[in-house]
């Protein structure tokens, strides 16, 4: 039979596909009767005759009734094997809509449980393990320079280039240095982050721009054309994404600079954050300093550089241990320094800060997963037993196995095909959510996808569990245990009780799983509690902040700068509802700026004792302890006329005092520190005239370095940030405040007009984001459990019935049912408690290092944790339990 | 094959084929309902093969969806609506054709049994 006429067939049998039942019923009835015919002619009585005929027909072969030849003819048509899955699927899909409350459960532990996870999956595969998306990506490393105990600091112009000219297994080596810069000339003045680039740097990331090219190694040094290389941003926002802006000039700090390029639009910098390069740079230029001829030990260059292929991170570490001895040998200044190399690849040092956090997500969505697998596991399987009677009735009406085992296939095809379309649906809604919520620190190598391959495997996880416990019965029944099968079926105590063993077990290691959840997720939140009852050293509600970057150009001398700083801040100060104006170079938490930390040391120290101490350096002019709120501990603030006479004062930290005069007042000592005038850094010795209490300027939970405020006519940088105190709402300080600025100097961009608050809360947002996802995932996996110990305990009533209705019979009280179930419904959960604190012990110290404030054994928490899960599940039991207690001994045993 | 067992019936190509031809031999002498044509493969069989039920029926429809065969519904001897099998001229070529080869397979059996 041709292929054109077999499916010609199939269509014309699949039209007439009742028809054809119809007519194969009346042929089988039609021979009944002609058998019956031939034995009335032999002589039987006419019932007989039709009896006789039908165990007759009945007999022979395989073939054990009516109904069982008929479904052997279906079985022989042409394209059976379709046409029989398409009745499959259509009672699957009837089985389903008969008990909607499980196919609903299933469907969603499937797609919260399923699509969750993925989600979260989705992050921390785009995070940890997807490669930068760089040339060679694999080769770039980080090389940080190491100072005694400060690491991860700044190279010199020096050291770049002995580095680049010392080592062999670099094929190239690159620099940044991030500041800011004014862009004027299209619209409002706008304050753009700049890198100050060295030629080799961008091709080390890109292989080439979207248009123009790259810099040329003899266009980076002082004295050279002023250049840009924009960001696809920059250059969509400000110029309108002008095709031909490739050779036009535009106005940076007053200067006219000409583009060189435009870089792709997917291109993003993915630098940790204690490099203090952000993602998002607008614009590059060539570095403008003389590299060779700085000083040895002015450090400021991020280095980045591309190994030769073949090299390991270990070999390339020995080389730079090895230069850094010879520049050590060769260079005073850097032997007193310390002075070593640190080679990180970037990808391990890109996801370093994301990782503890990743890794702990994923271990939590991989007992969430675990919990949605098993319940699903459960169910399927309390649906197997249930439905043991049924498969029973279906073998001996003469289904075969293959045929039963297909029926219960495509139900779980079926709930696999609703409960994943409605986890991709949950997962791609999840992915969203994550993405606007998670931190940048998170976010640094681009969009996450939903990873479907691992939604798939998920999915078929899940149902190959729960497909082969809920086929065990199906096996089970057409395993000649036929009538076996069909006396017990009904009662099931017997063939049921293993079944609820196995569901006993699933549930306490649901609980279990549970239990674990909920403790880390309660140590997260008590984490984001202290968090937000820290106390960082200022006052962080109620005041303004903004930012100022002073162009070169229009400030070029120190004074102009001081005097500048003090007219804005006067004028500020005069705005109605400003309690206290204040300047300083950095704001507490802001790490948009780059940091300045240098050496420091008691005054009369002797060599030994100066190395390694650093503090970090603030220039400031008077009242910016009280506009954001430090705690002034002794002595006083700067005054104006300590200003005006650049006067040599410093206010310095308790943890600086108490390190360096230790049990004595540092009021009235002297302190050897750093100062920068005419850009040139400078050694000088200080009068300590107050110490504040240790402001929190990099992190809420780590000092990391002691601080030094200096005034701000020591060092006039050219970033300032205000910070207005008031007494209402800050926002509305925003307008007057750019006003206030634009009538001294209309062309000054003012950026980051934010709260303080905000940078707290930057500073939170990782365990914002963790304890919001911990938490998320405990209420699911909290549900899951639920919904798990329910169905069991549920199924156990409904499987009883009649026993409980006998008990009741026999004069059992209430409270005795009542105890029964809960009792029989609890012991799983209790157990599952138990074994759930002793694995949390076991799992506490593996994210312990993202807690604070809190202890990973915090008994409170843990025990928190058991007892809501012990509630829930009472909760959940007590539903069917009540429908025992109600039960009416006369019909219980009726419905046997 | 005693007894036409349609479990047997079903298993093997070369049983499979038999039956099938079997049941064009039976339809070659004119149209036949399933309970006849049974009854005339025990008669031309001489009662060797008694096929039953759960395989002629399968084997009918099998046929005839490989149009083989045609069906109608009709009154039988006794007056009572039956569905009657004829054989069409495709079934007529795969009658021949399967009696060659089983000529042939017989043949080369028989020898086979022969040799010594």
């Amino acid at each position: 039979m041709s292929l054109r006429s077999r499916f010609a067939s199939f269509v014309r049998r699949l039209r007439r596909g009742p028809a054809a039942d119809r007519e194969l019923d009346e042929e089988i009835a039609s021979t009944l009767e002609l058998m019956a015919d031939e034995r009335r002619r032999a002589g039987l009585p006419a019932d007989a005759a039709r009896r006789n005929a039908r165990l007759d027909l009945g007999r022979g072969g395989d073939a054990v009734g009516v109904e069982a030849i008929k479904e052997q003819v279906r079985d022989a048509r042409p394209g059976a094997a379709l046409d029989g899955w398409l009745s499959d699927l259509r009672q699957a899909l009837r089985g389903m809509t008969r008990t909607p409350g499980w196919t609903a459960i299933v469907i969603l532990t499937l797609g919260v449980g399923l699509g969750a996870s993925t989600a979260i999956f989705g992050v921390v595969n785009a995070v940890l393990l997807k490669a930068l998306p760089y040339p060679h990506s694999d080769r770039l490393a980080l090389i940080w320079a190491q100072f005694g105990p400060e690491s991860k600091a700044p190279a010199s112009g020096h050291q770049l280039l002995a580095l680049r000219e010392r080592s062999r297994l670099f094929e190239s080596i690159g620099g940044i240095w991030v500041t800011s810069a004014a862009l004027t000339g299209h619209g409002d003045p706008e304050q753009i982050s700049v890198g100050f680039v060295t030629a080799d740097f961008l091709p080390l990331l890109v292989e080439r721009p979207a248009l123009g090219r790259q810099f040329a190694p003899g266009e980076e040094g002082p004295g050279k054309a002023a250049l840009v290389i924009l960001s696809h941003e920059l250059w969509r926002r400000r110029f309108g994404a002008d095709p031909a802006i490739v050779g036009r000039t535009v106005q940076m700090d007053g200067q006219a600079v000409e583009v060189r390029g435009v870089l792709p639009e997917a291109f993003r910098i993915a630098f940790p954050e204690a490099s203090r390069v952000p993602p998002g740079i607008d614009a590059y230029v060539p570095m403008p300093f003389d590299l060779a001829g700085g000083p040895l030990d002015v450090s400021y260059i991020r280095l980045l550089g591309r190994m030769t292929a073949g090299t390991t991170p270990r070999q390339a570490q020995a080389e730079m241990d090895r230069v850094a001895a010879s520049l050590r040998a060769e260079y005073k200044d850097y032997a007193s320094q310390q002075l070593e190399f640190r080679v990180a690849p970037l990808h391990a040092e890109v996801v370093h800060t994301a990782r503890p956090a990743l890794l702990a997500l994923s271990g939590g969505v991989a007992l969430v997963l675990l919990i949605a697998c098993i319940n699903v596991a459960s169910l399927l399987l309390a649906r197997g037993a249930e439905r043991q009677r049924e498969i029973t009735m279906r073998s001996a009406l003469g289904a075969s196995p293959a045929r039963l085992v297909r029926l219960l296939l495509t139900e779980s095809v079926g709930l696999a095909v609703a409960g994943g379309a409605l986890a991709i649906g949950i997962g791609a809604w999840t992915l969203a959510a994550l993405q606007s919520l998670q931190p940048e620190g998170v976010a640094r190598t681009g969009p996450a996808h939903l990873d479907l391959r691992a939604l798939g495997f998920a999915l078929a996880t899940t149902l190959a569990a729960g497909v082969l416990s809920g086929l065990a019965p199906a096996v089970a029944a057409t395993r000649g245990r036929i009538a076996d099968a069909l006396k017990r079926g009904g009662r099931g105590q017997t063939g049921g009780g293993s079944t609820q063993r196995t569901r006993n077990i699933l549930i306490g290691c649901e609980v279990a799983l549970g239990c674990a959840v909920l403790a880390s997720a309660g140590l997260m939140a008590r984490t984001m509690h202290s968090l937000v009852r820290v106390d960082p050293g200022f006052e962080a509600g109620r005041a303004l902040t903004l930012q100022l970057s002073l162009p070169g150009p229009r400030y070029p001398e120190d004074s102009d700068r001081v005097t500048f700083a003090r007219r804005i801040q006067e004028a500020l100060a005069g705005i109605p509802g400003v309690e206290a104006a204040g300047m300083g170079s950095n704001l507490p938490l802001d790490t948009s700026l780059p940091n300045w930390y240098s050496p420091y040391w008691r005054d009369g120290a002797t060599e030994e004792e100066r190395n390694g101490l650093m503090a970090d350096h603030r220039s400031v002019l008077p009242g910016f302890f009280k506009s954001v709120g430090a705690h002034l501990l002794e002595g006083r603030d700067f005054t104006p006329e300590e200003i005006e006479q650049g006067r040599l004062v410093a206010v310095v930290d308790d943890s600086l005092a108490r390190r360096t005069w230790p049990g004595d007042s540092a009021v009235g000592k002297r302190i050897a520190l750093e100062t920068m005038l005419r850009g040139e850094f400078k050694w000088q010795t200080a009068e300590v005239i107050g110490v504040v209490r240790h402001v929190q300027f990099h992190s809420l939970t780590d000092e990391v370095r002691e601080q030094v405020y200096i005034p701000y006519s020591l060092a006039p940088r050219q970033q300032i940030s205000f910070a207005l105190r008031t007494g209402g709402d800050p926002a509305a300080l925003a307008a007057p405040a750019r006003a206030a600025i634009a009538a001294l100097d209309p062309d000054l961009p003012v950026a980051r007009v934010l709260p303080l608050g905000h940078y707290v809360e930057q500073a939170r947002r990782v365990t914002r984001f963790l304890s919001l996802l911990s938490a998320a995932l405990a209420a699911i996996a909290l549900l899951l459990a639920v919904v798990g110990v329910y169905g069991v305990s549920s199924g156990s009533v409904t499987r009883r019935t009649s026993e409980i209705g006998v008990r009741v019979a026999l004069g059992a009280r209430r409270a005795d049912v009542l105890r029964l179930v809960l009792g029989q419904g609890m012991a799983p959960v209790a157990l599952g408690c138990a074994a759930g604190l002793g694995l949390s012990v076991l799992l506490a110290p593996l994210y312990g290092g993202l807690l604070f404030g809190v202890r990973p054994f915090d008994p409170a928490t843990y025990a928190a944790a058991a007892a809501l899960l012990t509630l829930a599940g009472l909760c959940a039991c007590y539903v069917p339990a009540r429908r025992a207690v109600r039960l009416d001994p006369l019909e219980a045993l009726r419905a046997e | 094959m005693a007894g036409g067992s349609a479990a047997d019936g079903a298993k093997s190509d070369l049983v499979r084929g038999t039956l099938e031809m079997l049941i064009l031999k039976a339809l070659a002498a004119g149209p036949l309902h399933g309970l006849g044509v049974a009854r005339r493969i025990a008669q031309i069989t001489r009662g060797a093969f008694e096929v039953g039920p759960g395989s002629l029926f399968p084997a009918l429809h099998r046929m005839e969806a490989e149009q083989w065969l045609t069906s109608a519904w009709s009154e039988s001897e006794n007056r009572r609506r039956a569905r009657f099998y004829t054989l069409t001229k495709a079934g007529r070529r795969q009658l021949e054709h399967e009696s060659k080869r089983w000529g042939k397979v017989s043949l080369a059996i028989a020898r086979a049994l022969e040799a010594t």
